[in-house]
């Protein structure tokens, strides 16, 4: 029983660092629907000020690496004031901002895809060494996010899962969100969205259990 | 069968994490847990995961959080100054209703627009109409005058020529005929 209530209970032992953002109440989504649409710059100054990190999290864990991270973050921002009337206020902030971000990431790993294509026909076929841009840092951000033994051991099995359980796992985890919420995010059934947790939290485990006996 | 409970609990120690667990099963999953090492255990490397997952904290460039900001700022900046031009994309209206005193004005302004449509657009389509209908009468009349022959026939030409007192078989230059 004492699992399970720390299980549930979960909260109460997170490092101070870790502990979920405050929740946001009905009027405080509604001035952002109405700072959003003014197109205030201080406001929207603020706006990045106040979910910048959480926005690099999660485009960390979607992407699982640290280039690029400027590019789209600043997208992100970008698309965020274009589309700033559509944010009527009747979701949270961070589950629209990120379904926003998730669109450019996938949108820019399509491109990525096309473009290394194109990288391993032409350049390679006449023997010039390939310089991608990406290329220049291949260091996990898990590992570098990770304090003490047991984070280490996660982090090096975060490093090896899908990144479709991987944002799974940060949405419901870190960023607190309801089934429903992360199902809005992903366009997906929350069925579905359950089935992913349960698979991504297996796997986890197993890389997990697996990092534990090569220690 | 043995497995199949194994199998639930740990179902449930999971679920208790994602969606939260009924009552009953609650209940279950306390009195199996009471009983089953194994089962106990998985609970508590489930919760151990989970507050490492927890623990990862990323460190943001602060010079990035700035140059974003910079970027979003003078972006948002562009938009305000879009919409403070009075001639983009109609705002007029919008501007003259936000000012509390010019609204009889604005809203006289828009009813008398609404009123005058109708009319504006009737006239205009026969106006249309009007020129339309002249153009097609220039043209019919321009076709007409254009296959209307104003040569004189060849069957016609001794008609148009005087009764001659001269011999038929005298030769006349075609000079002269041309000269009449």
């Amino acid at each position: 029983m004492r699992n399970l209530k720390g299980l549930i209970r979960l909260h109460g032992c997170m490092p101070v660092d870790a502990m979920p953002f405050p929740e946001q109440s009905e009027g405080d989504i509604q001035r952002i629907a109405r700072g959003l649409r003014e197109k205030d710059p201080a406001f929207i100054s603020e706006m990045v000020e106040r979910y910048q990190y959480r926005l690099v999290r999660y485009l960390l864990f979607l992407t699982g690496r640290r280039d690029r991270i400027e590019d789209l973050v600043q997208e992100t921002w970008v698309r965020v004031l274009a589309r700033a009337a559509q944010y009527e206020g009747r979701s949270k902030f961070e589950a629209w901002l990120f379904s926003i971000a998730r669109n450019l990431a996938i949108d820019g790993s399509r491109q990525k895809r096309i473009l290394s294509l194109d990288d391993s026909t032409a350049p390679a076929s006449r023997g010039h060494a390939s310089s991608r841009p990406h290329s220049s840092d291949h260091s996990s951000p898990f590992l570098a996010a990770a304090r003490g033994e047991d984070a280490i051991r996660l982090a090096a099995a975060l490093e090896h899962l899908d990144p479709t359980y991987r944002e799974v796992l940060l949405l419901r985890f870190q960023e607190d969100l309801s089934l429903q919420e992360i199902a809005k995010i992903l366009g997906a059934p929350v069925s579905t969205v359950s089935s992913r947790i349960h698979r991504g939290l297996g796997l986890l485990r197993s890389h997990w259990a697996g990092g534990a006996n090569a220690i | 069968m043995q497995s199949d409970v194994h199998q639930r609990a740990r179902f449930l120690i999971e679920d208790a994490a994602i969606a939260g667990l009924s009552k009953r099963d609650e209940r279950w999953l306390h009195s199996h847990l009471g009983i089953c090492g194994e089962c106990a255990r998985y609970s508590e490397t489930t919760a151990k995961m989970l507050r490492g997952l927890r623990s990862l904290s990323f460190e943001v460039d602060p010079g990035m959080n700035q140059r974003v900001q910079d970027a979003i700022v003078a972006r948002a900046g562009q938009h305000m100054a879009v919409g403070r031009n009075p001639n983009s994309r109609g705002k007029l209206f919008m501007r003259l209703w936000a000012v509390a005193p010019l609204r009889p004005v604005s809203l006289a302004a828009a009813i008398l627009i609404v009123l005058a449509t109708p009319t504006l657009y009737h006239t205009l389509q026969d106006r249309q109409k009007q020129v339309r209908s002249n153009a097609d009468d220039q043209v019919l009349l321009e076709s007409i005058a254009a296959n209307v022959s104003r040569g004189i026939p060849e069957a016609l030409e001794p008609l148009r020529q005087p009764r001659s007192r001269e011999a038929p078989d005298t030769p006349r230059s075609d000079g002269a005929r041309g000269s009449r």
